[in-house]
């Protein structure tokens, strides 16, 4: 019985717009801005126009006069329905925002935007003018017993004047003030109960408020709860029992007045601001309504025919009715549903009145039902955009006000214009091209243009399908449509860069599955149903796998190998959304493992926005934009968390200015977006140019130079991440680009080292230095330190310098162990050994060829291997103990403390050649130098072995290999497989191969700190105890 | 100097494009141009820009007084003054020109912006003759122009000095 879907016309253009219905109730009349009235017979007609002047403001008909407020600064008659002009009524020094007609006919009242108001009687043509409020008048009411005149100001107040005296009687604040009728929240369009205008009706920011006539005390406040905007207008049916209201954002709102319960709720599909609302003086069910797009809507059959007339009675009825099958009432209210909907409905929301809730109560103790017991509220479990939109509403409405769920954002594809537009950007990703969907009389069109030429020449396709969604990648364009009622959803690519000639081919989805979202990979295709299914397909029609995700997708973006797919985990509460997202490595291109990288965990968006774009940044990191202007990025290189990069509302112009972002890119480190002026989303035509922006991580006084400082290290560093995960999995990265961050990171550090310093911040200094990457930086940070005297901290950095150092050369010796180890046990079983147990997570790094000569490989060699012994020393177990304790040089605290780490290593102790010659020489060095400390002679006893002569090395290393097969030997049960290790490994020039291969970048960039190191070491002797290898 | 050696000059004015290749840096002499991004708007020099667009490489973002409104209010200021008004840029005539012959199609209403270029030069031309009429008449020494640019002194200079020469060499016959 109930049309709930609003019929809608467009009007007039853009701009505040007012509808009237003539005493009749035939004719609807409407005006807007662009200075038309239009009369409408039936909403389905055209409308006849009269042209009123550039702008109209207001109508009011009674009888055959059309009173009109136009930009002439007046009030202009027009005889009705011929719409000729008949004379000028009353001219104000502003413009007149808004008229009021008497029911009597006889008094016409009119605000203007010079704070005045003037009654007139049309007959005699006398005025009178109640002069008052301190800002333009938003709407003006006559009393229908013509006793009082009702209006409410910009300045806040609602002002009751008497129409005898014009003396104003009472003034009540009811809004918050503005400059103007147009700045003004509500518009305030106050109404008076028909005929007896005993109460009067002021829509106001959080309801409609309705005042005593006489006493003027407020008696109660209408809400609703699917609404929190403000309340444009309201009006009171003509026999006065329901009231109706209109909000900004669009819901119309009914009320039984005499009960205070919502009848009825209805959104504007579009959600636009309603600027005007009034019933047919005739019948009793039929709302018109205007909006500030220039839309005239008509909603019928508003309430229901059959209404009882006290809500006691009614429940009592409903009692009565529902006593004898109490049981499955639920079931019959439910099905009560399918043919009386606004009945049902009348019971759903009726929640605070105790009598109906006893009705849902009633198998329990039907008067003590305490009245939080609702029934469950009907939850739309799929997202409606308009055509269910009254009944998501009533469903929020039964469930208790504060926590009221949010509705589901519906699903979307990332940088596509809504669908109601007739020229739309199907995708518009700056990276790739653009996909523009044309749809209007003339033709119905999809464009597909490549922003590099050399891509694709543009392609222009027909629209027979209505394809909606779009794809693309630099091979293939993909389009889905939604299905018809004779055709299913189906899958469209284009793939253009296929060598045989079918370039094309197109699948239908198994029937009942719409699809909702699709991306376009490296050479895979992703698309998502309603039902829950992201198929996969390669790029030449092949179907791979199908994936179930846990609930409704809400947007897809692939990059590479890579698929973000962000979904909602459940409904939200208070306008919040609850998505989760999954990140996977599909692996459906040749040769490359599926993975899971985030196997779905909660998506961090903004309390009350929804998410605007999802993709990746042109370097293939996650990224998601959200309606509140926040840019997240996912940080690979911190367990995977979100972090915000940037806040668009921030650099924002004018706040009516949007940012419409279309790509990302890390490097360099740019926001591409579209700047909208006045509007969310980009036109197609003029072409949008591209804006720049950058990211700003939003860290604590980032206008300090420290915060400065701070955000630009972070910054570089996360922006940076990227590379690493792109070297890992095999893609080209630019290594110059790299360096230059590396660079930067550097500098970064140093300035705010120095600031630290600067500021006598020591321990912050400290802070700083240990964030350094390089040990050259930190050279640099204590020469820095001690140049400027800091002494204590150059002495402090220098500690934690060789600290640090020594750590990594742990780290790397591992490494290097792992290396061979992997090698090694290549040709054995699995079995679970001593090295299996230890060995770290490090993957073995691939192979590169060493740039290195011949020289500093053997020396490289040697530091390594004499590392590697070091650490086989301190981490022999128990019984070897003593051993290493009677060893002069390695009682070093720090070798100590790093042994401690790898204890479970059973290693023989001794075991190369410059090991052997040390143990040899070392005693006679430290009788030589008693100035030194341990580090220092071992590390001359390195140098003077490295002297010696290449056949003396091979002395000593035959030497070193004998002695360790004798101890291997003298082992008990000595393992065959460790041997083989240790005679590998006592060969020092097979294990500094083994080095350099496995990774001679380190060790290089190792050689060079060194150096480093060595120069610092000369210029300040008190830092000689951090450089210990002298390089000279 | 030649009409030609200004437009030379004007033709090193930067000036946005639209690329619809991707290409590194270009190092010129005067400086490197690019990386250029497909898609992504950069700044380059004018010369350039034609031969891009030549080329079908790119979209050119005529300069921001390049407009029918701008224009408009120029030429309204220009009629109004009884002096030169400043314009927008030196090498107005030359870019104008430049941009309307070869980016015709990346311009909005490029007839009409046609048109007011014309109308603008025509009344500074005017203006020009009429004080150089002035001048003449009352056998100023000197006088001064604010505001003028090359390409307007260019149009004036062969033919006024060579006609100040004569003037000046028939006075002195004159007085002797």
């Amino acid at each position: 019985m109930s049309n709930s879907k609003p019929l809608l016309r467009y009007g007039h253009s853009e701009g505040r717009t007012e509808v009237c219905y003539d005493n009749s109730g035939k004719h609807l009349v409407s005006c807007g801005f662009d200075g038309n009235l239009k009369v409408w017979k039936s909403i389905e007609d055209d409308p006849n126009t009269i042209r009123a002047g550039d702008q109209t403001f207001s109508i009011g008909i009674k009888g055959k006069t059309l009173y009109v407020a136009s930009d002439a600064n007046s009030v202009d008659k027009y005889s009705f329905p011929d719409g000729s002009p008949d004379g000028l009524l009353v001219r104000f020094t502003g413009n007149v925002t808004h008229l009021s007609v008497s029911e009597s006919r006889k008094l016409v009242a009119a605000g203007s935007c010079d704070f005045d108001i003037k009654t007139i009687e049309v007959e005699s043509g006398k005025q009178k003018s109640y002069l008052g409020h301190q800002a333009p008048i938003l709407s003006v009411a006559i009393d229908p017993m013509e006793e009082y005149l009702a209006s409410a100001s910009c300045d806040g107040n609602m002002k009751i004047w008497s129409l005898k005296t014009t003396k104003c009687v009472n003034t009540l604040s009811i809004i918050s003030s503005s400059n103007d009728v147009g700045n003004s929240k509500t518009l305030c369009k106050i109404c008076w109960r028909p005929v007896t205008g005993e109460d009067i009706a002021v829509p106001s920011e959080d309801g409609i408020k309705i005042f005593n006539r006489d006493t003027w005390v407020l008696l109660h406040t209408l809400t609703a709860d699917a609404t929190t905007k403000a309340y444009q207008c309201c009006s009171f049916s003509p026999c006065g029992r329901f009231l109706a209201a209109a909000t900004v954002d669009g819901w119309i709102v009914l009320w039984d007045a005499e009960t205070e319960m919502n009848v009825r709720t209805v959104q504007h599909p579009l959600k636009t601001c309603i600027s005007s609302i009034v019933w047919n003086p005739q019948q009793n069910n039929c709302v018109a309504f205007s909006d500030t797009r220039g839309q005239v809507g008509l909603l019928e059959d508003v309430v229901p025919t059959e209404q009882p007339t006290k809500p006691k009675r009614e429940a009592d009825d409903l009692d009565a009715l529902f006593d004898d099958e109490d049981d499955n009432m639920m079931v019959d209210l439910m099905a009560d549903d399918v043919d009386e909907k606004p009945q049902v409905k009348f019971i759903f929301l009726a929640a605070p009145i105790p009598s109906t809730l006893d009705v849902f109560a009633a198998d329990t103790d039907a008067d003590l039902a305490p009245p939080t017991i609702l029934p469950p509220a009907p939850v739309e479990s799929k997202y409606t955009l308009d055509d269910d939109a009254s009944s998501v509403a009533t469903g929020m409405c039964a469930v208790t006000t504060r926590s009221q769920p949010s509705s589901m954002q519906p699903p979307f594809q990332p940088t596509s214009t809504p669908t109601h537009l007739s020229h739309r950007f199907m995708f518009d990703n700056f990276i790739i091209g653009v996909i523009r969907s044309y749809s209007d009389e003339m033709e119905n069109a999809i464009d597909v243009e490549f922003h590099d030429t050399q891509t694709h020449h543009a392609l222009h396709l027909p629209n027979h399908d209505q394809y909606t969604m779009a794809g693309l990648s630099n091979r293939a364009v993909v389009l889905a449509a939604e299905s018809t009622p004779d055709a299913p959803s189906k899958l469209k690519c284009v793939h253009f860069s296929s060598w045989d000639n079918n370039k094309e081919w197109t699948i239908e989805m198994p029937d009942g599955e719409e699809l909702q979202a699709l991306t376009v990979g490296d050479d895979w295709i992703a698309a998502c149903t309603d039902s829950l299914q992201v198929r996969f397909f390669t790029l030449g029609g092949v179907q791979r796998q199908i994936l179930s995700i846990p609930g409704n997708v809400v947007a897809m973006a692939a990059c590479m190998d890579q698929l973000f797919v962000v979904y909602h985990v459940t409904q939200g509460f208070g306008n919040n959304q609850c998505f989760g997202f999954m990140l996977l490595e599909v692996g459906v291109s040749g040769g490359s493992k599926s993975r899971s990288v985030v196997g779905g965990s909660a998506l961090p968006v903004t309390p009350g926005s929804k998410l605007e774009w999802v993709g990746f940044t042109a370097e293939g990191t996650p990224a998601t934009v959200d309606t509140a202007g926040v840019i997240r990025m996912m940080n690979r290189s911190f367990c995977q968390t979100w972090i915000t990069v940037a806040k668009l509302k921030s650099i924002a112009k004018s706040r009516h200015d949007h940012y419409w972002v279309v790509a990302l890119h890390e490097n360099p480190q740019q926001i591409h977006y579209i700047q909208c002026k006045g509007s969310i989303y980009p036109s197609t035509l003029p072409r949008p140019t591209l804006s720049v922006a950058q990211y700003k991580i939003p860290l604590c006084e980032a206008d300090s130079d420290k915060g400065k400082f701070e955000e630009e290290y972070w910054r570089t560093k996360l922006f940076s991440s990227h590379q690493d995960y792109l070297n890992t999995h095999g893609y080209e990265t630019d290594t110059g680009a790299k360096q230059k961050t590396d660079l930067l990171i550097q500098h970064t550090l140093m300035r705010l080292f120095a600031l630290c310093c600067k500021s006598d911040q020591e321990y912050q200094a400290m802070d700083v230095c240990s964030m350094m990457p390089t040990s050259a930086s930190m050279s640099l940070a204590i020469k820095y330190a001690s140049r400027i005297r800091k002494i204590m901290l150059a002495q402090r950095l220098s500690e934690e310098a060789i600290l640090k150092k020594q750590q990594k050369m742990d780290v790397e010796s591992e490494e290097e162990d792992d290396d061979f180890r992997t090698e090694l046990q290549a040709g054995y079983s699995a079995a679970e050994t001593e090295w299996s147990t230890q060995r770290s997570s490090n993957k073995p790094s691939s192979s590169q060829p060493g740039g290195l000569d011949e020289d500093d490989d053997d020396v490289m060699g040697a530091q390594a291997t004499l590392f590697t012994t070091k650490l086989n020393l301190t981490s022999t177990p128990k019984p070897k103990k003593v051993l290493q304790r009677s060893k002069p040089d390695v009682d070093d605290e720090v070798l100590q403390k790093s042994a401690e780490d790898n204890v479970d290593v059973p290693r023989y102790k001794a075991t190369t050649g410059v090991q052997l010659y040390l143990d040899e020489h070392l005693p006679h060095l430290e009788e030589e130098h008693p100035d030194l400390d341990a580090i220092d002679v071992r590390k001359m006893g390195i140098k003077n072995f490295r002297a010696i002569s290449v056949e003396e090395k091979k002395n000593w290393n035959n030497r070193a290999k004998s002695a360790s097969m004798r101890s291997a030997a003298g082992t008990a049960g000595g393992n065959k497989r460790k041997l083989a290790d240790e005679v590998d490994e006592n060969d020092p020039p097979c294990s500094g191969d083994v080095i350099t291969s496995s990774n001679p970048a380190k060790n290089l960039r190792l050689d060079m700190d060194e150096a480093a190191d060595a120069d610092t070491c000369n210029a300040k002797a008190k830092l000689s105890s951090f450089a210990y290898s002298a390089t000279e | 100097m030649e009409h030609s050696e200004l437009e030379f000059s004007a033709e090193k004015q930067k000036l946005k494009i639209v690329p619809n290749f991707s290409m590194d840096k270009i190092y010129f002499i005067s400086g490197d141009v690019g990386p250029f991004k497909a898609g992504l708007p950069i700044d380059v020099p004018l010369w350039l820009a034609i031969s891009l667009r030549q080329r079908q490489k790119c979209v050119i973002h005529p300069p921001d007084w390049l407009n029918v409104a701008t224009l408009q209010e120029i030429k309204e200021s220009e009629m109004a003054a009884e002096l030169f008004t400043k314009l927008p840029n030196e090498h107005f005539r030359e870019i104008s020109q430049l941009l309307l012959t070869h980016a015709k199609h990346n311009m909005h209403h490029a007839d009409a912006i046609r048109t007011l270029v014309k109308d603008i030069w025509d009344i500074r031309a005017a203006k020009l003759r009429s004080s150089i009429d002035k001048f003449v008449h009352v056998q100023a020494s000197h006088a001064r122009i604010d505001n003028i640019t090359r390409m307007e002194i260019n149009l004036a200079r062969p033919f006024l000095l060579d006609s100040l020469n004569h003037l000046h060499s028939l006075r002195r016959s004159k007085s002797l």
